[in-house]
């Protein structure tokens, strides 16, 4: 009986040991989660320097490796995320985590395929971050969109230039301050740049671009005191006419770019130097330009809050992106989660927008890590655009926009359309030598009409 | 503790003074052979290398995936090559049309944008074409012309155009998005490209090493000399690429430029998926050799998902018998990898391997698992064949201890209890025997005398209590004559009580009577009639 | 038994023979002895001169012939250990435990068979 025990109890601790040694080594092979995100397009991306750290330590700890695998904008993972979703041919693969707007939740077939963070996040932890933020990812009763930063609209300025152009015609940067000052400047220096090629005619260069049209008449009817949205289409009324008219007599006169492509572009060329765009763009501002002889001008780039109209209130677009976690196994939404967790942390927020030119999306962020953030900030053109921030945070009013269905297609025919219309009222006035220009705009606007109410 | 040891002491000196049972010493000799069979069986069997074959095993499928992988890169690459030779031809011909056409040479296009523009503009296409049929994420062309050569870097400030796709996901969208990264940007406006965010108009040669050497070179034909960069970081961008360097020739002999295709990191790790196999993810690599060290910071490494490789490290490797070793300093990798030529006429000389790498911790874990499973089996199989061997011993000691048992109970052993094992038998046979023999010895009656002695006794309970009274009279030795006097009693009532006697004990006269009372009291028997 | 006995006879001699008695002390009934003939019976009849010396051989003869009166008497009479009366063999049972007389046997309940029918 003794040799028995004693051998049954030999093979048990062999055994336990096998056991033991064989379950260390199995874990041991990383949890990878795939990200699509925007944050860095094609310049360096802050963002992927923090999963970076990510992966180094608590990624290390909990064998979590995040992996990015589309680096891009939110047009063409909106695209991306729509095509995998509708299964369609070609399509690629649905990542682990995608940055998104609610408008792309809201036209998936099914927004089931997404994590519903309310799963995840207690109540507690929900509370930590600024209500309207977590309030503007809800789809269909669902926290489907993680905020991780927001944006506002900055009116950026290549100081540089514009000091040039200040001085030569009297223009100061206040007169930026509403919109109709501004299109006015823009007319000046349509003029100004095409004197300075006296020989060569129609080569106004344009002083002002604006990335999204859409949010400047939405925003510009509803500080104008009027709807701007009449049950699935646009309300064309007064105040449209009131945002329409200055742009358009800027635009046909050269004075705005009418191209496509981000702000950003047109003023790393130097072919327009005042813009308003997300003040997320503040990453792709370049303090360099190169002209087309190759030459290249060191430049300042500043921040200003949003011209707002003259009789309008001091209103201004919020948005950002936030984080969609798609539904697979457990253990990936949770290595998921764990990165979103770090990530909305108030310190890695704050260091992550920053870096990015975003807000906070936490109380604890804002309260106690983004003044410190900020003195630290060793770049002016950051600095300037987080006074720009304060600025607009303390006396305009964030405007939140309704999570209509037809939003996104109401957004990119007037993207398109009044792109195309101010082009063809450029073309036409230069057709009919420089004449005509309140006609034109007028026509322009009714084309525009009839287009969009189709 | 000292105690409980010392006990221990005494209770295993105390079981090994007893004898052990039939059933554990046999348990234990079955025991000892089967532990000895196995052992000698592992022996057999690691000798035979059964326990190696994952190893075997490990390496036919590594070379095999390696030799799949390779094929893969070459052919890739070749077609790349192949596209970016044609891409070249093409460019050249187009180029020296122009070039004669204005009649001007290559060097008179610096410092004349408008030149530029155009060449750029007829290059376009073709660069565009490239693109899409080319697997790969960017196509891009320099010449050897500036737009300023008044500028600071104008000695390696290069116009060209670069074109790269700036959406890349693991399976490649049907309408990729061309982004224009170098190039002059009114082809972007017209063509409606986005500009990349870190546009900038030239392209920096010193970025490109061996660029310039290969535009300074005088060749016949693109073919003879092309090279593919190593890993450069693109300016300004969190991206890195390997870029291929192909002369695009004169017929002259001069070289216009160079141009090629763009092979970024997260492209190749798109287009390489890690292989999730039994033994572990197996990651591709496309690297530089030197001395004997894979430098993965200066080449391409596929999907990394399931190790934790970064794509910065620096492998030094050790060859093994089946697989070699790659190690990081940090973490070990095992694999293989095969040289690959991908560039001719390069002036240093970079030998490029191609390899596959599993973490050898995922190895270790599936050999580990199969250690596991042979060791669970082989446990599995010794508990069986102990329970066999107990249940085996008991049923074959079972009938012997149980015979010995009715052995021992049984008074009489008259009758042989067979209990079918002879040797038992045979010493029942023999015990018996002994024990008839002894009796005799010791002056014990035959057995028929002693059944009369037994009968007597026996019969005794038949006499009434008055009759026992004068047996016992007789039995004290006194004479018939005397009981009158003693028991109070007649003549004729000790005569009836006689006769009674005599019948009841089976005897025949008081001569018998008293013979077996005299022949019991010999036998020390006297006390059975009481 | 014997001197039981001896206490028991009653004399019934004649000058001429010897003879003694005993009496059941159950049924009552006498059981005599056989008769001696004294040896010099005739001789006392005739010679009174030698009357003494033929007186001390008839004591003498009575002696023995008392002796063997006890010894008959020993053939035929118990002594029943209750009542411990002097019983003859009519009047004596033999019982499984005991041999008694028959009158404390009829007491006692105990059964058995007389020693003579």
């Amino acid at each position: 009986m003794k040799h028995r025990n004693c051998i049954f109890l030999l093979l048990a601790v062999l055994l336990l040991c096998a056991g033991c040694s064989n379950t260390a080594k199995k874990e041991e092979t990383p949890t990878t989660i795939t990200v699509w995100h925007v944050y860095g397009g094609q310049a360096d991306s802050p963002l992927n320097d923090l999963i970076d750290a990510f992966n180094q330590t608590v990624g290390k700890e909990q064998q979590i490796n995040v992996q990015v695998t589309s680096v891009s904008n939110t047009n063409t993972i909106h695209e991306l995320v729509l095509a995998a979703a509708n299964g369609e041919p070609g399509a690629p693969e649905l990542p682990d985590l995608f940055v998104s707007y609610p408008k792309t939740v809201m036209a998936l077939p099914d927004d089931s395929i997404l994590v519903d963070y309310r799963d995840y996040f207690s109540e507690e932890e929900l509370s930590a971050f600024l209500p309207a933020f977590v309030e503007e990812g809800v789809v269909n009763d669902r926290l489907v969109v993680l905020p991780v930063a927001k944006s506002t609209e900055i009116m950026f300025i290549n100081k540089t230039i514009f000091d040039r152009f200040s001085q030569a015609t009297g223009v100061t940067l206040e007169d930026l301050d509403t919109w109709e000052g501004l299109y006015r400047a823009a007319e000046i220096y349509a003029d100004w740049t095409d004197a300075q090629t006296p020989d060569i005619p129609g080569d106004a260069k344009s002083m002002f671009v604006h990335d999204y049209y859409f949010n400047y008449f939405q925003v510009g009817a509803e500080s104008l005191g009027e709807d701007f949205f009449q049950g699935d289409g646009l309300a064309f009324g007064p105040a449209f006419r009131t945002a329409w008219e200055p742009l358009a007599r800027a635009a046909i006169q050269g004075g705005v770019w009418l191209q496509g492509g981000y702000a950003t572009a047109s003023l790393r060329t130097g072919d327009s130097i005042v813009s308003v765009a997300s003040s997320a763009s503040i990453l792709y501002y370049s303090d360099v330009v190169t002209y087309p002889d190759n030459t290249s001008e060191e430049i300042t780039i500043i921040s200003r809050p949003c011209p707002v109209f003259e009789n309008g209130d001091k209103l201004v677009m919020q948005r950002g992106a936030g984080f969609c976690t798609v539904r697979s196994t457990p253990e990936r939404e949770r290595a998921a989660i764990t990165f979103l967790k770090w990530l909305t942390e108030p310190e890695h927020n704050v260091e992550f927008v920053t870096r990015t030119g975003y807000m906070p999306v936490t109380q604890a962020a804002f309260e106690k890590h983004l003044p410190k953030a900020i003195e630290e900030l060793e770049s002016p053109k950051y600095a300037s655009l987080y006074q720009a921030y304060l600025d607009t945070q303390a006396s305009y009013e964030f405007y939140v926009p309704p999570q209509l269905e037809s939003y996104l297609s109401l957004e990119t025919a007037l993207e398109d359309h009044v792109r195309a219309q101010l082009s063809l009222g450029r073309q036409d006035y230069l057709d009919a030598g420089e004449t005509g220009l309140e006609q034109i705009s007028a026509d322009r606007l009714q084309v525009f009409r009839e287009i969009m109410e189709r | 503790m000292l105690n409980k040891l010392k006990e221990i002491r005494a209770l295993n000196a105390f079981v090994k003074k007893q004898s052990v049972g039939m059933q554990r010493k046999l348990m234990l000799y079955w025991v000892s052979m089967i532990l000895v069979v196995f052992a000698a069986v592992i022996l057999l069997l690691s000798i035979a290398g059964v326990f190696s074959q994952s190893d075997e095993r490990l390496q036919e499928v590594m070379e095999l995936h390696l030799k799949n992988t390779q094929d893969n890169l070459v052919a890739h690459l070749d077609r790349l090559t192949a596209q970016s030779l044609n891409l070249s031809k093409e460019l050249s011909r187009e180029i020296e049309a122009t070039l004669i056409q204005d009649g001007i040479s290559l060097q008179q296009v610096n410092d004349d944008p408008e030149r530029l523009l155009k060449l750029q503009q007829i290059m376009y296409p073709l660069i565009n074409a490239t693109l899409q049929a080319a697997d790969c994420n960017g196509v891009y062309v320099i010449l050897d012309a500036t737009t300023n050569t008044a500028l600071a870097g104008a000695d390696h400030s290069r116009s060209g155009i670069h074109l790269r796709y700036s959406n890349l996901s693991a399976s490649s969208p049907v309408t990729p998005t061309v982004v224009y990264f170098r190039g002059i940007p009114d082809i972007a406006r017209q063509k409606d490209l986005e500009l990349h965010n870190r546009w900038n108009l030239e392209f920096d040669t010193d970025q490109i090493p061996g660029c310039r050497e290969l535009m300074d070179a005088t060749l016949d034909r693109p073919a003879q000399r092309y090279f593919w960069s190593r890993r450069i970081d693109l300016k300004d961008t969190w991206e890195s690429a390997m870029l291929l360097c192909v002369p695009i020739v004169g017929s002259d002999g001069t070289v216009y430029g160079v141009c090629g295709v763009e092979i970024s990191a997260l492209y190749f790790q798109l287009s390489y998926p890690a292989a999730d196999g039994q033994f572990g993810s197996a990651v591709t690599v496309l690297a530089p050799l030197q001395d004997s060290r894979l430098l993965l910071s200066e080449g391409l490494v596929g999907s990394v998902s399931g190790t934790y490789l970064d794509g910065q490290e620096t492998l030094v490797i050790h060859q093994g018998r089946y697989y070699n070793e790659y190690d990081t300093g940090t973490e070990r990798y095992i694999g293989l990898h095969q040289i690959m030529p991908i560039s001719r006429g390069e002036a240093e000389d970079t030998a490029w391997a191609a390899a596959i790498l599993i973490p050898q911790d995922s190895y270790a874990a599936y050999t580990a698992d199969i250690q596991k499973a042979w060791v669970m089996a082989a446990l599995v199989l010794l508990l069986v064949l102990l329970a066999f061997s107990f249940f085996l011993a008991r049923s074959f000691v079972r009938p012997i201890t149980d015979s010995l048992k009715r052995f021992q109970q049984d008074e009489l052993p008259e009758q042989s209890l067979s209990s079918g094992i002879s040797e038992v038998d045979e010493l029942a046979e023999f015990l018996n025997a002994r024990a008839r023999n002894q009796r005799l010895e010791q002056g014990e009656l035959p057995p028929n005398i002693a059944e009369l002695f037994d009968q007597f006794v026996v019969r005794k309970d038949l006499l009434t209590e008055s009759e026992r009274n004068i047996l016992r009279y007789y039995i004290d030795g006194h004479e018939i004559a005397e009981i009158p006097d003693l028991a109070f009693i007649s003549m004729s009532t000790v005569r009836k009580h006689n006769r009674s006697i005599y019948e009841k004990l089976g005897v025949a006269s008081r001569d018998e009577l008293m013979l077996y009372i005299d022949l019991l009291r010999r036998c020390g028997r006297l006390q059975e009639l009481f | 038994m014997t001197s039981l006995l001896s206490s028991h006879l009653e004399d019934c001699s004649t000058p001429q023979y010897f003879c003694f008695s005993v009496r059941c002390e159950v049924c009552g009934e006498y059981w005599y002895s056989s008769s001696i003939p004294f040896s010099k019976a005739a001789q006392a009849a005739q010679c009174r001169e030698k009357k003494e010396l033929y007186d001390a051989i008839y004591q003498r003869e009575k002696l023995r012939a008392r002796e063997a009166a006890g010894q008959e008497a020993r053939e035929r009479f118990s002594q029943c250990p209750v009542c411990r009366r002097l019983v003859c063999d009519a009047c004596f049972l033999i019982c499984d435990e005991m041999d008694l007389c028959r009158e404390c046997a009829g007491r006692m309940q105990e059964f058995g068979e007389p020693v003579a029918p």
